[in-house]
């Protein structure tokens, strides 16, 4: 996940990183640099590799799986595994410092693109050429750089925003499911008029009455998550646009964006049908709260049916609203090669095989979309990809997840493409959306403030 | 000499390296992957003449400094005082006192999110009911640094007990003195005890001047800075620089602004001290 991304992460995740860190500074070695002991008994020295990642232990399982079934397939090539679940930047940013990169990785897209232009990473352009079936590949998962003559490569895995609803909740208010089709996605209006039908007060009033009571809200209409993966696919859907496509000036002050974040907001102040940012952080997360009844919808990305697929209710997922054009966003974080590695090839062969359906059960469990255009277009790659364990998808997951992500991600989100991301979303676009969410600015006003803070800050596109 | 060798080579390869390092590192772009170039001054330049949030983390420091250094002293001193009576249980309250300062800082932090919570927390139950409005605390850009300066009265325990020791020292004579002359308690605390105390006034002065301009988890875990860096703390300014956006060089120079800050709000409370402070040796 990116690192201005963190607004989602728990405070005690981030007390974990305080201790991380500060064990770090103290020196202390968290990362073991194992022997050599993959050397075989024929005499052919394997190539050795080493990848970095990070994820759930429940991820670190499939990955380490995965990692198990390449070296048997692969007698030359010895793969390591390197789970590092907290302070990933650090400790990567700390073994590149030392001179002693992994071969390859996860790697957040700021870091990624700093160090390609530095030649830390290595150009994937001549392997994809060279291999047509590994580059047959969502376009927008591609991170391209040196005016789109070079390539990181691409995301981990593909990931997209979607409308995750509680089926209950619709049925007893008597209210139509979220479309899962983009040809019949809601409007914004739509969207906010089901919203306040399901939003209900302590004495049973929905958002619609004149008796509700905006102060005792016990069911919430939806939740809007408060990170760009919420706002961004509004404001594009809205024909805005978060900078410039040469990167030099922030534009989310412009009418279409302003209106879209706007929206957003009111959800919250005019209409109350969405938590604030604080009722949200002592709230569970969104999944676990629409379990219990007290959400009916929540915008989050693909990668929450994991955790749905584990909780016993009626759930389902819908395309987002829309304002003018219907959008979601594709993102995630790429994984890398780095240069330094000895065996550039074996690193490639690698980097198709961990990410491949057939070898990581993560994309039948609802964590990864495929990267693979074939899975998206050939039905029995799709039924291979979704109905590999029952029970994970629901039926509308098909026209959310296929149709919408390869008609409706034509824009990519900024971190694929501009530079400096990372100090412009912390220093200019974050505080100034933190204030809009807590009510003390209108859109405007907020993103007046964002567009000043970012002119300096504003270097182009990677 | 033996005995000491490993505290005084532990002190010279994990903090005199690293500090001098980090002044080396504060002279140059270095971003971690490039190889750093030497830029002489500039990083200082730049902080000092074009950095809107170096203003700007300095002033909600100063803020947060002056918020919560006076009123940890003052809450200290008067538990310290009330600690130091001759009643029953004594030894019962100064554990309950001494007790919040031994929960660590994160865990705390994430028990006054809890507090602080506008809607549910107990902070907000307690004072809505008694017509306060209701305050955003944290979540709001007015009202999180003196939410953070209220919670940071949390922790005064080990000022406390400082206190109490300094309390210990004044000898009984003197206020058996002001019996004598027949002043009161109030003449015996402004002319006997805190005149007695002020070096320990200061010591502990200087102390959580050095502690509060350091402070950073409780901002980090709580509030990430926000809201719109209403609490954007120095350190956590650094840490951002430094590990969110890869900038060494300039977190670096950060760091050394910061201790220059720093030894002269000492140096100049060393300077003051010899108007205010009584050492009774001299």
């Amino acid at each position: 996940m990116a690192e201005y991304r963190t607004r989602g992460t728990h405070p005690l995740a981030r007390g974990v990183m305080v201790v991380v860190v500060a064990l770090l500074c103290a020196g202390a070695p968290l990362w073991a640099t194992g022997a050599d002991e993959g050397a075989s008994a024929e005499g052919m020295q394997p190539a050795e590799l080493t990848f970095t990642f990070w994820g759930s232990p429940f991820e670190r399982e499939a990955v380490d799986l995965m990692v198990a079934a390449f070296n048997e397939a692969n007698p030359n090539i010895e793969v390591r595994g390197q789970h590092i679940p907290d302070g990933y930047a650090e400790k990567i940013a700390t073994m590149v410092a030392g001179g002693t990169p992994p071969d390859l990785g996860y790697l957040n897209e700021q870091q990624a693109f700093l160090w390609a232009i530095e030649g830390v990473i290595l150009d994937l352009t001549p392997h994809f050429k060279a291999d047509p079936e590994a580059s047959n590949r969502l376009e927008a998962s591609y991170y391209n750089y040196d005016g789109g003559s070079k390539t990181i490569g691409t995301n981990t895995a593909a990931e997209t925003m979607v409308l995750y609803y509680n089926k209950t909740l619709f049925d007893e208010a008597g209210v139509d499911y979220p479309p899962s089709d983009a040809s019949m996605a809601w409007t914004w209006e739509e969207f906010v008029a089901v919203a306040k039908q399901l939003t209900v007060d302590r004495s049973g009033n929905n958002a619609n009455s004149d008796a509700f009571d905006p102060q005792n809200i016990d069911v919430f209409g939806v939740s809007f998550p408060t990170w760009w993966g919420g706002y961004l696919p509004m404001v594009y859907s809205n024909g805005g646009q978060l900078a410039s496509d040469d990167g030099s000036k922030l534009l989310l002050n412009e009418p279409e964006a302003v209106e879209a974040l706007q929206a957003i907001q009111d959800l919250v102040y005019v209409h109350h049908v969405a938590p604030t940012p604080a009722q949200s952080e002592a709230l569970p997360s969104a999944s676990v709260m629409m379990q219990s009844g007290k959400v009916a919808m929540a915008v989050n990305g693909h990668w929450a049916i994991l955790d749905y697929s584990q909780l016993e209710f009626d759930w389902s997922l819908g395309v987002l609203p829309y304002h003018v054009e219907p959008t979601t966003i594709l993102l995630g974080s790429p994984t890398v090669i780095y240069a330094a590695t000895e065996h550039p090839d074996e690193a490639f062969e690698f980097y198709k095989f961990h990410n491949d359906p057939t070898e990581v059960d993560l994309y039948a469990k609802g964590l990864w979309m495929p990267l693979r255009l074939d899975y998206y277009t050939d039905p029995s790659k799709t039924a291979e990809w979704l109905d590999a364990i029952p029970g994970v998808y629901p039926p509308e997951a098909r026209g959310v997840l296929i149709d919408y992500t390869l008609n409706n991600t034509t824009r990519q989100p900024p971190a694929y493409w501009l530079k400096n991301a990372n100090q412009i979303f912390s220093e200019a676009i974050g505080p100034a959306i933190s204030k809009l969410w807590a009510g003390e600015a209108t859109a405007q006003e907020a993103m007046d403030q964002a567009v000043r803070d970012a002119g300096p800050l504003m270097q182009g596109r990677w | 000499m033996a005995c000491a060798a490993p505290a005084v080579l532990g002190f010279v390869f994990w903090q005199l390296g690293p500090i001098v390092a980090s002044l080396l590192i504060a002279l140059t772009d270095w971003r971690i992957a490039a190889t750093p170039n030497w830029i002489g001054l500039d990083n200082f330049q730049q902080i000092l003449t074009g950095d809107r949030l170096f203003r700007k983390s300095l002033g909600v420091t100063a803020y947060y400094a002056l918020g919560s250094v006076p009123l940890r002293l003052l809450a200290a001193f008067v538990l310290a005082v009330l600690l130091n009576q001759k009643i029953r249980g004594l030894p019962i309250f100064r554990t309950i006192f001494y007790l919040p300062s031994i929960v660590p800082l994160i865990a705390s932090s994430v028990l006054w999110i809890w507090l602080f919570n506008p809607d549910f927390g107990l902070l907000n139950a307690i004072l809505t009911p008694l017509g306060v409005p209701r305050l955003q605390w944290i979540y709001g850009t007015r009202t999180v640094i003196p939410a953070l300066i209220l919670m940071s009265m949390w922790d005064i325990g080990p000022m406390m007990i400082i206190f109490l020791a300094g309390l210990q020292g004044v000898p009984r004579q003197f206020y058996e003195a002001v019996e004598i002359d027949g002043g009161n308690p109030w003449h015996k605390m402004r002319h006997v005890t805190i005149p007695m105390v002020t070096p320990t006034i200061l010591f502990n002065l200087i102390l959580s001047v050095i502690g509060t301009m350091q402070t950073f988890v409780q901002a980090y875990v709580m509030t990430e800075g926000g809201p719109d860096n209403a609490s954007l703390l120095y350190v956590l300014y650094l840490y951002n620089k430094a590990f969110e956006q890869s900038q060494m060089g300039y977190a670096s120079a950060l760091a050394w602004v910061l201790f220059v800050i720093i030894a002269g709000l000492s140096v100049l409370l060393f300077r003051s001290s010899s108007r205010w402070v009584y050492y009774a040796g001299r």
